[in-house]
């Protein structure tokens, strides 16, 4: 038997060993396949899970940072608009003020032009 | 479902290549027969035909019950898949070598690699299932 003979033999026992093995794979090893298979889906399927709610508590938090944050917007736009309030109240009673001295003044201007007139005239 | 396919695609891009390389080539020897490889013609003589139809048609059975296997994350179909593979990917191996010497060595250390993959990775598969088969009794004996 020449060495090419012995080769193609072990290749044709490969071949057939492979198509045994598969068979075997087939007939004894089934019901252990089978509970890898439905492990490895309940271990993906936990895995989604989990992942959805880490997801979920996030997205809350967020929601919840969110609202807060809105809320110390809101609040610090109330103070501003209230000093603004307060203020245009302040400039309001100083433009009273202004005016009713610059009437006084004016009054006292008079006077004294009147007084200037009697002081020439006697 | 072609997302599907593309995600599972994207987690087995070799295995998938392999698979779908032994569907073709099994398709092609059930086409061609011995023509398809001189290495074969030249190892298996007078036989080199109808072995070839054989090859042919135990490859691509091969090939498609790994890549459907694979596809559904059925290691029920998946093993069988891989040693009908591994075997075909063997006997092209060792006829290509036997059949042009020298000249066929690029091609049989090719086969002869994906020949091991195929296997070792039906062997880790089949522990791990053994190893799952135990630890299931072992909980509930």
């Amino acid at each position: 038997m020449s060495v090419e003979q012995v080769m193609v033999s072990i290749a044709q026992v490969a071949l057939g060993g492979g198509i045994v093995q598969a068979i075997l794979a087939l007939s004894r090893r089934r019901h252990d396949l089978r509970q890898l298979d439905r492990e490895a889906d309940s271990v993906a399927v936990e895995t989604a899970d989990r992942l959805v709610v880490m997801l979920r508590d996030e997205l809350h938090a967020e929601k919840e940072e969110a609202r807060r944050d809105r809320e110390d917007y809101n609040r610090q736009v109330a103070e501003l608009k209230a000093e603004r309030t307060n203020l245009q109240q302040q400039v309001l009673f100083l433009a009273e003020k202004v005016a009713a001295m610059q009437a006084e003044l004016a009054i006292a201007n008079s006077k004294i032009a009147s007084l200037q007139k009697e002081g020439g005239t006697a | 479902m072609r997302r599907i396919w593309g995600i599972k695609f994207r987690a087995n891009p070799f295995g998938t290549c392999a698979a779908v390389a032994a569907i073709l080539l099994g398709i092609f020897g059930i086409v061609l027969g011995d023509r398809l490889s001189q290495g074969m013609a030249e190892s298996l003589r007078s036989s080199a035909t109808s072995v070839a139809h054989i090859w042919g048609a135990v490859f691509a059975l091969g090939g498609i019950l790994n890549l459907y296997g694979l596809y559904q994350s059925r290691s029920v179909i998946e093993i069988p898949g891989l040693w009908l593979m591994g075997g075909c990917y063997a006997f092209y191996c060792i006829t290509v070598i036997a059949g042009l010497g020298m000249h066929g060595i690029a091609a049989g250390t090719i086969s002869g690699a994906l020949t091991l993959g195929c296997m070792a990775k039906a062997l880790m598969i089949s522990r791990a299932a053994r190893n799952v088969a135990r630890r299931s009794f072992e909980d509930h004996p």
